[in-house]
């Protein structure tokens, strides 16, 4: 709690007295001072200069930085990664739709050596023929 | 900018002007802000030469941190008053032990015109500051910015991180116990004279 007693205020003399017989800062001290200010920042400058002397040096980005940008950075290889590993997936194990639908289409034959043949380029070519033969 | 200009400026618009590297504002900034820091880092150690160490010291981390500093969240100079006692207590702890006592101060002499007044004031000063180094460092830092800085409350408070109403506490005990260490020095230095 805050105390509002009188009492202490007969320090004001003393206070008066300190505030006037502060010694002044010497101008050896000040020279000295202002030294170490201008010191600190020429160090700003250098550390300004290497870090843009860093940035020209490694300006022109290199093979691999060109082609992720081709392909739109890391999120387009992200992208690309993705589609990999899922065509790998589906090929390696079908999903059992998927099959029926090839063999129902005639992509498919039979046989296992026919099965060789499995790439279809144009499965749209063949359900048209299919379709005009059955009528 | 013209240096008269550059005068100016508040603290802070000058400590961007430093950052990015205007040597002037270093000129401008050292000498309006060294005087403050040597100022108070005396009143709180009474020794001129530390006085001086802390104040290089303070403007040194000033400097440093200059690239850094976020306008308008702090003044300059409360973040110093804050760097400067914190400086100051680490040389107090550092000197425990050799502490200074009101019965070991010399008698300053001096023959000039208005010497008296000047010796006077200087007894007292010394008295002022053996009294103070047996304060708690919280309540002589606070009597010293309120007292002797002449510092409002609600600034002491800012720079000691604490309430205005902490603030009020810790200057009422610490008057307390200045005017109790300086009881039997009053008449000895001349403070009747004043009333």
């Amino acid at each position: 709690m805050t105390d509002h007693r009188k009492e202490p205020d007969e320090l004001d003399a003393f206070f008066a007295a300190a505030r006037r017989d502060t010694p002044a800062l010497s101008q050896a001290a000040l020279d000295r001072m202002t030294a170490q200010a201008l010191e600190v920042q020429a160090g700003f400058a250098t550390a300004q200069e290497t870090t843009a002397a860093r940035s020209a040096r490694s300006g022109r980005p290199g093979r691999i930085a060109q082609m992720l940008a081709a392909v739109g950075g890391w999120p387009g290889m992200a992208g690309l990664a993705t589609a990999g590993v899922a065509g790998f997936w589906i090929g390696a194990v079908p999903p059992a739709g998927l099959v029926n639908l090839a063999v129902d289409l005639g992509a498919v034959s039979s046989s296992a050596e026919d099965d060789l043949y499995l790439v279809d380029p144009l499965p749209g070519y063949t359900l048209s023929l299919d379709t005009s033969e059955a009528q | 900018m013209p240096l008269d200009d550059l005068t100016r400026l508040p603290d802070d618009a000058l400590l961007v002007l430093y950052a990015n590297g205007d040597p002037a504002a270093a000129r401008v900034l050292t000498a309006r802000l060294a005087p403050i820091v040597q100022a108070h880092a005396w009143r709180l150690l009474g020794d001129a030469a530390e006085a001086e160490d802390i104040a290089q010291e303070a403007l040194l981390r000033l400097w440093k941190i200059a690239p850094d500093w976020r306008q308008g969240e702090a003044r300059v100079t409360t973040w110093l008053y804050r760097v400067t006692a914190n400086l100051a207590t680490d040389r107090l702890r550092r000197r425990r032990g050799g502490s200074v006592t009101l019965d070991t101060i010399p008698e300053p002499e001096d023959d000039a015109p208005g010497a008296e007044d000047r010796m006077q004031d200087a007894a007292r000063t010394v008295a002022l500051h053996a009294a103070l180094a047996t304060l708690p460092e919280r309540q002589r830092q606070a009597v010293v910015l309120r007292h002797i800085e002449g510092l409002a409350n609600p600034d002491i408070a800012e720079i000691m991180s604490l309430g205005v109403e902490a603030v009020e506490s810790l200057v009422a005990r610490g008057k307390r116990g200045l005017a109790a260490a300086l009881a039997g020095k009053r008449e000895e230095l001349g403070y009747q004279d004043d009333d």
